[in-house]
């Protein structure tokens, strides 16, 4: 019967449901368009990182994102594979560099470098080519998305970085840069030619280890061996390049700020909308006051209330957000909806209802049930 | 008092607001009502009535005296003790039926049940009893704002009679009515008391009501002026005792 009555007392009036429902949806989102936004922006940041066959990084001292780097001296990597555990350590060269469009005008892009077999880093989620046609000379892997940025759109097309020829041989959809320059992949060899750096030199080098190997202690053992340089884990590289670009510009500032902000907002939205949808019916919550009903009785009807705005508000948010995650794909900075995002927001909604729901039952608690006979 | 006192109040008073705003609602009320017994409680608006009956409902709590519900005082009750006193012994009958907008007849009076924790199954079944008893069996899917006054004001009856309890309180129920349907409303309360053995306390402005009460207690400016028997009254000039002790 509390159900019953929770839901006659929404349903009553549909509009009003509606409204109270469409702000708790809204709020959410805004709290989901935001903290997507937030995870999009990390997933982007660190998908290099991500898909990287590395357990550590070797890394120029003072290495603050994976985007921005210095040059580490050749030798290092033979200093490195000689430790104990250590399974393989392969170079890659990052830079940015001057993209020519076959049809006139230039572009900023960043070159990755890595060899096509054995390097850590390979294109992914290829909808032209394979990866290993980067061994060709002047072979490039781009991604569909920046097709109109960079002049060209499938495989074949001939552009030039830096002066030299670079022919395209693969293409990847979805890989996006947050910095407006997009990523070219290309051999490690290849990469060094358009960046003119020398054979030996390269950005990072990524350290696999053996499976019987200790992480932390083959670790020690590297950064002994290397002054001047930074071994990373994965995951602490990974941190270090997202605080980088979170905590030290201005737009990652916004962003968190923006999600901080949506989060307050759409709390106060949901329990406002709560709230008010419970307080619209105290002549009732008096009347069962009156004719004896305890204050549990009340309250789990109210509770009851707040949870069925709470669900309805869920569902239009979660239509809403598949429109919304679909507009934003194809942007630089899609919405990213993780599964530990979908369940925090659970969480979030829950505990935004059982707060609302607390708040106006503490209400209703107070009801004076002498106000049935004001009337 | 009478030994067969079902609810009884001794001595009330009550002060409402404070400072300028301070109103004494009731001055020294003693009230008695009895099994079987239909009491009208009648006088002009800001007299007292709807205090009284709140007081004797074991809504409002005396500033003085005490209130005894079948012989227990009231007087020490928290809120919760209070509310389940009411659940368990007090059935009300409100001026504008305060039935829950989306629930239909048989729901309202089912909804009397649940407060009382009773199963679903049961309350189906005396729920449809209640309403049948008032004439309603016909309207057991009715939203209240598909019924006319008079059947909204027998639904609210019927929630406030499902749980058998054995005291009616109604606050003017047959104010927002038409003269039949206020007379079908006044021939259910009087049945209820001669048939089924409640104490029924009705609030009432409504002379029409005179002649279906077994009791006409007369108040003003919150005391109780005059009692007096209905076969004794006659509409226009109602005998009045000067007896407020055994109203």
């Amino acid at each position: 019967m509390i159900g019953i009555i929770a839901l006659k007392n929404l349903l009553h009036d549909p509009a009003r449901f509606l409204a109270t429902a469409a702000g708790i949806g809204l709020s959410f989102v805004l709290v989901t368009v935001q903290l997507g936004l937030l995870a999009g922006f990390d997933r982007t940041i660190s998908a290099m990182i991500d898909h990287a066959k590395a357990d550590l990084w070797i890394v120029p001292a003072g290495t603050a994102a994976f985007d921005d780097p210095a040059l580490l001296e050749g030798t290092l990597r033979y200093a490195a594979a000689i430790v104990q555990g250590v399974r393989r350590v392969t170079p890659m060269l990052v830079g940015f560099a001057e993209w020519r469009k076959p049809g006139g005008g230039s572009t900023t892009v960043i070159v990755v470098g890595s060899d096509p077999k054995t390097g850590a880093i390979k294109p992914w989620n290829v909808s032209s080519g394979k990866p290993y046609d980067l061994k060709a000379p002047d072979a490039v892997a781009i991604d569909t998305s920046y097709t109109q940025q960079l002049g060209v759109s499938k495989r074949g097309e001939v552009a030039r970085i830096e002066g030299l020829q670079a022919r395209v041989a693969v293409t990847t959809n979805g890989i996006r840069s947050f910095t407006t320059s997009p990523y070219v992949f290309t051999s490690l060899s290849q990469a060094r030619a358009f960046l003119n750096a020398d054979a030996s030199r390269a950005s990072y080098l990524a350290v696999q280890l053996s499976h019987s190997a200790d992480a932390a202690l083959t670790r020690e053992r590297i950064a002994s061996k290397l002054p001047n340089a930074e071994v990373l884990t994965s995951a602490e590289f990974r941190r270090r390049n997202v605080e980088r670009w979170l905590l030290e510009t201005g737009a990652g500032i916004a962003l968190l700020a923006g999600a901080g902000l949506a989060v307050v907002v759409g709390s106060v939205i949901t329990m406002q909308s709560l709230y008010t949808s419970v307080n619209d019916h105290r002549k009732e919550f008096a009347t069962l006051r009156a004719m004896g009903s305890s204050k549990r009785f009340l309250m789990s009807v109210v509770a009851c209330q707040a949870g069925m705005c709470t669900l309805a508000g869920c569902a239009l948010a979660l239509i809403a957000n598949v429109g919304v995650i679909a507009i934003s794909a194809t942007s630089s900075l899609p919405i990213q909806i993780t599964l530990s995002l979908m369940l925090g927001l659970g969480a979030a909604a829950a505990l935004m209802s059982f707060a609302a729901a607390f708040a106006a039952a503490v209400k209703v608690g107070r009801v004076d049930p002498a106000e049935v006979f004001a009337q | 008092m009478s030994n067969d006192a079902v609810l009884e109040a001794e001595n009330v008073e009550m002060v409402l607001g404070d400072g300028a705003r301070r109103v004494q609602a009731l001055k020294g009320v003693c009230l008695s009502l009895v099994v079987g017994e239909f009491a009208l409680l009648v006088g002009p608006s800001g007299s007292g009535k709807s205090t009284l009956l709140s007081i004797m409902g074991c809504i409002l709590k005396p500033t003085k005296g005490e209130v005894r519900v079948e012989g227990r005082p009231t007087g020490n009750m928290d809120p919760e003790s209070l509310a389940q006193l009411r659940r368990r012994h007090v059935g009300f009958v409100f001026q504008s039926y305060n039935l829950f907008p989306g629930l239909t007849a048989r729901q309202n009076v089912e909804a009397s049940l649940a407060i009382r924790d009773h199963r679903a199954g049961d309350s189906r079944e005396a729920a449809e009893k209640a309403l049948q008893s008032v004439g309603l069996g016909h309207r057991l899917q009715s939203l209240p704002g598909q019924m006319s006054g008079g059947e909204q004001q027998r639904v609210a009856i019927a929630r406030a009679i499902v749980a058998n309890p054995s005291i009616i309180l109604a606050d003017e129920p047959t104010a927002a009515l038409d003269r039949e349907a206020g007379r079908g409303v006044l021939q259910e309360l009087r049945r209820l008391a001669r048939e089924e053995g409640r104490a029924v306390l009705a609030v009432s402005h409504d002379a029409r009501a005179f002649p279906f009460a077994d009791r006409i207690v007369c108040m003003e400016d919150g005391k109780i002026l005059s009692a007096a028997s209905e076969p004794d009254l006659a509409p226009a000039s109602p005998r009045i005792s000067r007896d407020n002790r055994h109203a």
